[in-house]
């Protein structure tokens, strides 16, 4: 009984770290894409070390995509609130005109969770994850996205973005 | 009369702490709600990151010593504003006044740059940068512990707008 009390404590703060930005985005939504170690390597067409490296210890990433009203009313600052409340702390923040990239984490021992907000397209996107960053190798992965090495998962069937499904 | 020594002191540390990063500070907030300047901010929580990690290769080595003693960066800029050299002008005098020690100065008809410098005990605390001309404004502060060799290092592995301007400075003091 104690170990099961024990457990419950442990997976609640774990749950309650995505059910803030799950909540957030039921109503703002248009898409979700929910990456795994497996789906985020196939991610990779030309298979290049950096962006193994990167991904390697990502336990998950969810990322959703907003709709237009969450970019004109902001309201991801709200979402962004209630993390820090729980004391996620920022550790980038970029914003004003076309731009916008908002991360804060919390850190565990050796891994962390991380929220965010960016901009892709005009189309804010959210995304929560869990794990662990290879962030020294970020810098040459920027290049190779450049040099369009990798697949770009939010091309795909983006006519149909910016619609949030909940509304029609 | 010892107390009272002790409080000045204490008044005049307290001064020094409150001084860093004033400068953009203020134009981080003036310029918070308008959307013709991005505001870059980068804590020491996202620093700190690369302090933990090991280097597979000698660049990596490189840019995670380059990059482990710094606390933190702030940056406003705009790059297309109708009056980007009166704003230059009114945030040089800005970093001037609140005593930052000149390290270089670019003045060039299309665009002027100024570098200033806080030291404390030999030690560079915070780097300031100002670049301004035709559209383009940019206003941005390093800080934590500052070795000038890093810096290009810094700017062309992070590769942030505005930033690579830094790799000048190092590149026009050989």
């Amino acid at each position: 009984m104690l170990i099961l009390l024990f457990l419950m404590g442990l997976l609640q703060p774990l749950w309650a770290q995505q059910e803030i930005i799950s909540q957030y985005t039921d109503s703002v939504k248009t898409r979700t894409y929910c990456l795994y170690p497996s789906t985020l390597r196939m991610l990779d067409l030309s298979e290049n070390h950096e962006f193994y490296d990167v991904v390697n210890n990502i336990e998950k990433l969810v990322i959703y995509s907003l709709d237009s009203t969450a970019g004109a009313d902001k309201s991801y600052l709200q979402m962004i609130k209630a993390y820090q409340e729980t004391g996620f702390e920022e550790y980038m923040a970029m914003y004003g005109g076309s731009n916008l990239f908002l991360l804060y984490g919390l850190e565990e021992s050796t891994t962390g969770t991380f929220i965010g907000v960016y901009q892709q397209d005009n189309q804010p996107q959210a995304f929560y994850l869990k794990g662990a960053i290879g962030w020294n190798k970020i810098p040459e992965l920027f290049e190779k996205f450049q040099e369009g090495d990798l697949l770009n998962i939010f091309q795909l069937n983006n006519n149909k973005r910016g619609q949030n499904p909940h509304h029609q | 009369m010892k107390k009272g020594i002790f409080f000045i002191v204490l008044a005049f540390l307290s001064a020094g702490v409150f001084a860093q990063g004033e400068v953009i500070t203020s134009y981080f907030n003036k310029y918070a709600d308008n959307d013709a300047f991005t505001k870059v901010s980068v804590s020491s929580k996202m620093f700190s990151m690369f302090t933990e990690m090991e280097a597979g290769t000698e660049a990596e080595q490189e840019f995670l010593e380059a990059v482990s003693k710094l606390k933190g960066l702030k940056m406003v800029m705009a790059d297309s504003i109708a009056d980007a050299k009166a704003l230059y002008k009114k945030a040089t005098a800005d970093v001037n006044k609140a005593g930052y020690a000149e390290l270089m100065t670019v003045a060039d008809p299309d665009q002027s740059m100024l570098f200033s410098i806080k030291e404390n005990n030999g030690i560079i605390e915070e780097l300031v940068m100002v670049v301004g001309g035709g559209n383009k404004f940019v206003l941005l502060s390093l800080y934590g512990e500052i070795d000038l060799k890093n810096i290009s290092r810094i700017a062309r592995d992070m590769k942030v707008q505005g930033l690579e301007d830094l790799g000048r400075m190092h590149h026009d003091k050989k």
